[in-house]
């Protein structure tokens, strides 16, 4: 055989292999499959990203939540009435309703008398625990559990997430805020309105004025002084008296003088020996530049300083100079009654007086010579100067009584020895100001009673038994051991790796984690130790939770997953627009309105909207006219947008969707958007009339009419835009209109509504000035737009918002409250701007009128507001009253309301195919099964039986 | 050769340091994503400063730098894998990452130089052109479109393999047939553009070497034609393509953030754009400094192994 012959046979033989391998191989990939003929009921799903911690305390993604969804169990817990048609409380980790012990805490935790007598709503509520409740362990839990995991959600050096709902808002609970912010100093911010001489002098007496060299100063583009005088050489002539070059540079002096003087943020505080110089300079600094410094004062800082804060000295090394300094500013302070933690803890009486053999160290000599005729320093200190101590216990160090503490507190130091107490100076505390006041976890509204079965919490805002139980629903229960064995430091934070992997977590849910494989497989059992399966248990729920495991794959590609449900080997999947036209009339499609309603906010500040113009683009200021504003809303057929661009979404005119109830303990049909109230305030924007012998005679068929697109309308509104704008110098004739709508990513569809919105305008522009003079573009900023819409660096951003179903006030707080929300809209200011609703607030039969900011209406009706108990038409009143008014700014204009659409699998069944805003479709709870997975392998076999379209 | 080996270690370490000092800044430079709420925005704030994201750029990176020297410490992740370290997570996701592509260079590189022989063999004729046409498809599409193609047709329509890669606890492991048939689909969708490539430079390269005088030579001195193709021509043309196979080794740990995101690969594919997105900063600066140090590397030893193929060629070596 030649080698020719040779190398074609082995090339040959190798070719056919490969080949044959590539046939062979599905075949025995076939007969290799294991099909169990199981009678497991196992719930396949699918997230699209790993979670990155499901502690309760900080896993924020819902991812996070997702696996606490299974492994958790709130206090009360949501479910399906029986008949299915709305939802219904349950008893979980608690057993019965709380408990309003209000009249039992009065004078303690901020409760008062009239607190106490207030029945409806209460402060303090007991809940009584689940006696069966365990950790899936087998463990007990009990209310110190509670107890001990809210000081650590709270807990000042860690900062968990999960903190935020208890130390503000309606859910606050009592000192929680104190706790969590325990020890950090107050924010320092820029003073907004120029203070007069006497309102200075007032400042600085109470310690509250500061002032920075190195921190920015907006009034100079937000550089700091020295940045400012540094950064552009002719520029620090303004800080020169006549701008002469020759003249004293006070920025320079005032450095050098007092920079030494800066707190460890580089702020000095303002004293009667600084504020001289510092308002010469700053003076010379505002002449100098004209506008831009209308008053020396706003270079000034304040910070609240409501709490005295007394710093023990236990680092560093102090002279008797640097205490000397101490002394002089009034800052240096000695306790024999508070804690000294180089005496473990005890302070100088407790251990003095604890330790009869230990007064010794307090005399000369100490204890080696027992020589008890010594002058017992702490009795002397303390008769001589104790009375002299200060409501918090502590007496401020001056040269009177500096050389007696001094000398006693060294025989103290030389006696303990230096691991104890290595320098007298140890024992003193240099007295701060801070923002929060300092409590012990004692003090905070949450604590056990009954031998551990029950504990109670307060809160510092008076709540109705049905808030309470719809906070309950969520839990914050952390496993202690395994919580305090993740600890580590990093940086100044504490933090703990609990709930990262199935070993550092301990669930208590009806299902537990088996396995966890990141960024591919989470799969649970049943948590054979929970409650809900034993039948001699509290809180025993016969008849559900089918589901005997979980196996939750991670797939980040849509597509792959809808392979996979089609396959059968998922049992949901979350569908999108693209999907829509294969499967709109499935009878396993489930539609589910979104909380969140998708809006254009725009800048309405003339002056910001210039400056945007300098990227000679087109003009921006025309968006300050309401009126152009108006006519782009009228413009857009938000129909359209949901039936040909944004598939599966719903048009929405209003801020509140239908998804917003506002009276769920009542009524649980009580739909915002149904009301009455809410019904006028759109029917009132938008102009329809109702009435009998018109076209629409009720409200609501004025309402159903609303489609918020209107050319004609429009084409009105931009002409009176036009004629304002001229009149006011915010157009010119003939110019060119260009608005960027920026949004954090740029897809095919928003693209494709940018497009649309353009297209709406240029055809309501017709045989207006505006025609063909309009561009509507959209434009990409990753990150950084809420700030630059909020602070008019651009004209517009597309977002949503949400907020909490049973709370549609709250919805609105994110317009108006700049303390929970940042204010997007530049050129508003909720907290100055006002209007007044006149109505029978107090239910007394005359309606009075009262004018409020729109910060102020919206709080009115929160737990903390003076309407939280009103009627729920007073309630309904503001709230329509206040999205009427925010909505005919037409600031913010929303364009539609999202819809979430998954496919259920042939193998499932759901408690209901309607959505309830809180028990969904009845959840994992309720769910069963059509086939085992025995029955479900050999179903699928037979791909033309997975036909869902 | 070994100064010039000493002298690209050197170099390597020095380009590592830059690119690292580069990366560093950027990555800080980036803004940290907006939180609305202020309650959370607060937290978030108080957090970067516990944390020392607040501190001046030069500052943390001193402190970056004191870590590795002093305990080779990378730090941790909190973005991503919430406190994991970052080693721990660049190990966990390397594995599966390279078996994929280890199988796939193990199929596609035999499979791509015996198509580069056949067609240098027949060139000209249909064999050679039907290699060709399919070389320039497979080179045109992007692999994400055969995976598509393959996960449709071979996973989801015919039922023949897996759609997606199964999790470890349902295969018992890495390196169980479970596991592997899981991995073919992948595996397919990347072999196809190296298989097309290899194939077109071995065809190339071959087909140079086929015509070349010494093979006149060979053939003169009584070889027969695949003879002197194997003993000859081959030799020769393979000195240029092995280099490019060991770059095909080191690229292995790049992943493909496509394919693995299609498949559900566990991998480092779409680690390095997540650490971004999410501003991990540790993650980012641990994925750079491999991901550069094995790119140097690689490099060094591509240049070296020209030396070993080809004796004419030493590196460094005095003329």
């Amino acid at each position: 055989m030649t080698s020719k012959t040779k190398f074609r046979k082995v090339a040959s033989a190798l070719l056919a292999a490969l080949f044959s391998i590539t046939l062979v191989l599905p075949v025995l990939v076939a007969c290799s499959t294991n099909t169990e003929g199981s009678d497991l009921h196992t719930y396949n799903e699918y997230i699209s990203q790993s979670p990155t911690t499901w502690n309760t305390h900080n896993g924020t993604t819902d991812a996070d939540t997702y696996v606490q969804g299974y492994t958790e169990i709130g206090l009360y817990d949501f479910t399906l009435s029986d008949d299915r048609s709305t939802y219904a409380f349950i008893d979980e980790m608690a057993t019965g309703d709380p408990v309003n012990v209000t009249s039992q805490y009065v004078n303690r935790f901020g409760i008062t008398e009239t607190d106490a007598s207030n029945t409806a709503y209460g402060k303090a509520w007991e809940i009584t625990l689940n006696p069966d409740a365990t950790w899936e362990n087998g463990e007990a839990i009990t209310a110190e559990d509670y107890v001990w995991s809210m000081e650590r959600v709270l807990s000042p050096d860690m900062k968990n997430s999960a903190a935020a709902t208890y130390i503000t808002g309606d859910y606050e609970i009592y000192n929680a805020n104190n706790y969590y912010n325990a020890g950090s100093e107050g924010n320092y911010a820029i003073i907004s309105a120029a203070l007069s001489d006497a309102e200075v002098e007032e400042r600085i007496a109470e310690r509250s004025l500061y002032f920075s060299l190195t921190d920015g100063v907006p009034i100079l583009g937000a550089l700091s002084l020295q940045a400012y005088h540094d950064l552009f050489t002719n520029n620090a002539n303004y800080f020169k008296e006549d701008m002469n070059p020759d003249n004293l540079d006070w920025f320079l002096y005032l450095e050098e003088t007092y920079g030494a003087e800066a707190n460890e943020y580089g702020y000095i505080l303002l004293t009667e020996s600084n504020v001289d110089d510092i308002r010469e300079g700053m003076s010379i600094l505002s002449e100098n530049l004209g506008d831009n410094l209308a008053d020396w004062t706003l270079t000034l800082s304040e910070v609240q300083t409501t709490y005295p804060s007394y710093d023990l000295i236990l680092e560093g090394t102090y002279t008797d100079a640097d205490l000397q300094k101490l002394m002089d500013e009034g800052s240096l302070y000695f306790s024999l009654t508070d804690g000294v933690p180089i005496l473990g803890a005890l302070s100088l009486q407790a251990y003095h007086d604890m330790f009869p053999d230990n007064a010794y160290y307090f005399r000369e000599g100490g204890k080696t010579e027992m020589n008890a005729d010594a002058r017992d320093w702490y009795v002397y200190l303390s008769e001589t100067y104790g009375a002299n101590a200060n409501e918090y216990g502590y007496i401020q160090v001056n040269s009177e009584n500096y050389n007696d503490i001094k000398e006693g507190m060294s025989i103290l130091s030389e006696n303990l020895g230096t691991d104890n107490l290595a320098n007298w100076y140890n024992t003193l505390s240099i007295l701060t100001y801070k923002e929060y006041e300092s409590v012990p976890f004692e003090e905070v509204g949450i604590f056990a009673t009954s031998n551990n079965s029950k504990f109670v919490i307060v809160f510092a805002n008076a709540l109705s038994q049905w808030d309470v139980k719809y906070l309950l629903t969520d839990n914050w229960i952390v496993y202690k051991p395994y919580y305090e064995e993740g600890y580590s430091q990093q940086g100044s934070l504490t933090v703990t790796n609990y709930g990262t992997s199935s070993g550092k977590y301990m669930g208590y849910g009806p299902y537990k984690m088996t396995t966890y494989q990141a960024n591919s497989v989470i799969e649970f059992e049943r948590n054979e130790n929970w409650y809900g399966y034993n039948e001699e248990a509290t809180n025993y729920h016969p008849g559900q939770y089918e589901t005997d495991r979980i196996v939750c794959r991670i797939i980040s590609d849509q597509n792959t997953a809808l392979l996979e449900f089609e396959s059968g080997n998922l049992d949901t999947v979350r569908l999108n627009a693209n999907n829509m036209d294969e499967y709109r009339f499935s009878d396993y499609l489930l539609t589910r309105s979104a909380s969140n309603t998708w809006s254009i906010t725009f800048n309405s500040d003339a002056e910001t909207l210039a400056s945007i113009e300098s990227d000679n683009l087109g003009n921006r200021r025309i968006l300050a006219s309401e009126d152009f504003r108006r006519a782009i809303s009228l413009s857009i057929d938000r129909t359209s947008i949901g039936q040909n661009i944004l598939a599966g979404s719903a048009a929405a005119y209003s801020f509140i969707n239908s998804n917003y109830y506002y009276d769920m303990e009542n009524d649980p049909d009580s739909i915002y958007r149904n009301s009455e109230q809410a019904m006028q305030s759109i029917v009132k924007l938008y102009g329809i009339s109702y009435g009998p012998g018109m076209t629409y005679e009720t409200l609501q068929e004025a309402y159903s009419a609303v489609s918020g697109y209107d050319v004609t309308a429009a084409r009105e509104a931009f002409n009176a835009a036009y004629d304002y704008a001229i009149a006011n110098g915010l157009y010119t004739d003939g110019e060119n209109i260009h608005i960027n709508i920026y949004n954090n990513s740029v897809s095919t569809q928003l693209t494709a509504l940018a497009n649309y919105i353009d297209q709406c305008v240029d055809t309501a522009t017709e045989g207006t000035p505006f025609e063909g003079k309009v561009t509507i573009e959209l434009r990409s900023m990753q990150t950084g737009r809420y700030d630059a819409i909020a602070q008019g660096r651009i004209e517009a951003i597309y977002y949503s918002f949400s907020g909490e179903y049973n709370d549609p006030n709250g919805m609105l707080a994110n317009f108006v409250d700049p303390e929970v929300q940042t204010i997007l809209e530049c050129g508003f200011d909720p907290e100055t701007e006002s209007f007044s609703i006149t109505y029978d607030f107090n239910g007394d039969g005359s309606a009075e009128t009262l004018t409020k900011t729109y910060t102020e209406w919206q709080r009115s009706i929160t737990a903390s507001g003076e309407y939280y108990g009103a009627s729920t038409d007073v309630k309904l009143t503001i709230m329509a009253e206040l999205e009427y008014r925010l909505l005919s700014g037409f600031r913010t204009l929303p364009l539609v309301v999202g819809t979430d659409l998954t496919l259920r699998s042939m193998k499932v069944e759901y408690a209901t195919n309607t959505s309830n805003i809180f028990a969904m479709y009845g959840g994992v709870r309720l769910m069963t099964y059509n086939y085992t997975d025995g029955e479900w392998a050999n179903f699928i076999k037979d791909p033309s039986n997975l036909t869902y379209n | 050769m070994a100064k010039y080996v000493i002298k690209r270690i050197l170099l390597l370490f020095f380009t590592l340091f830059v690119i690292m000092t580069i990366c560093f800044v950027l990555i800080k430079l980036l803004e940290p994503n907006e939180i609305l709420d202020v309650t959370q925005a607060e937290r978030e704030e108080a957090i970067r400063d516990a944390l020392g994201y607040n501190e001046p750029i030069l500052i943390q990176y001193l402190i970056y730098w004191k870590n590795i020297l002093t305990r080779f410490d990378f730090g941790v992740s909190f973005q991503i894998d919430y406190l994991g370290s970052v080693n721990g997570i660049i190990q966990d996701r390397l594995l599966p990452t390279i078996l994929i592509n280890v199988y796939a260079l193990i199929f596609s590189v035999p499979l791509g130089i015996l198509l580069g022989i056949a067609a240098a063999l027949k060139k000209n004729r249909w064999q050679d052109h039907t290699i060709s046409t399919l070389v320039m498809l497979f080179v045109s599409v992007p692999s994400f479109v055969y995976a598509f193609v393959l996960q449709y047709f071979l996973g989801a329509k015919l039922g023949w393999l897996p759609i997606q890669m199964a999790p470890v606890s349902q295969t018992g492991g890495y390196f169980t047939w479970a596991m592997f048939e899981s991995m073919i689909l992948p595996i397919l969708a990347l072999s196809f553009g190296s298989i097309a490539s290899l194939a077109r430079f071995t065809r190339a390269e071959l087909a140079e070497s086929l015509t070349s005088d010494y093979m006149l030579l060979a053939r003169a001195k009584g070889l027969t034609k695949g003879q002197a193709t194997m003993r000859h021509a081959l030799k020769n043309a393979m000195v240029p393509i092995l280099p490019s196979i060991i770059a095909m080794f080191a690229n292995i740990l790049s992943g493909s953030l496509i394919i693995e995101r299609i498949f559900s690969v566990p991998g480092i594919g779409g680690l390095y754009i997540q650490s971004i997105q999410e501003l991990d900063y540790n993650v980012f600066m641990a994925v750079t400094i491999f991901y550069t140090f094995i790119g140097l590397a690689a490099n060094i030893i591509v240049d070296l192994s020209y030396g070993f193929l080809d004796p004419r060629i030493r590196m460094g070596a005095k003329k």
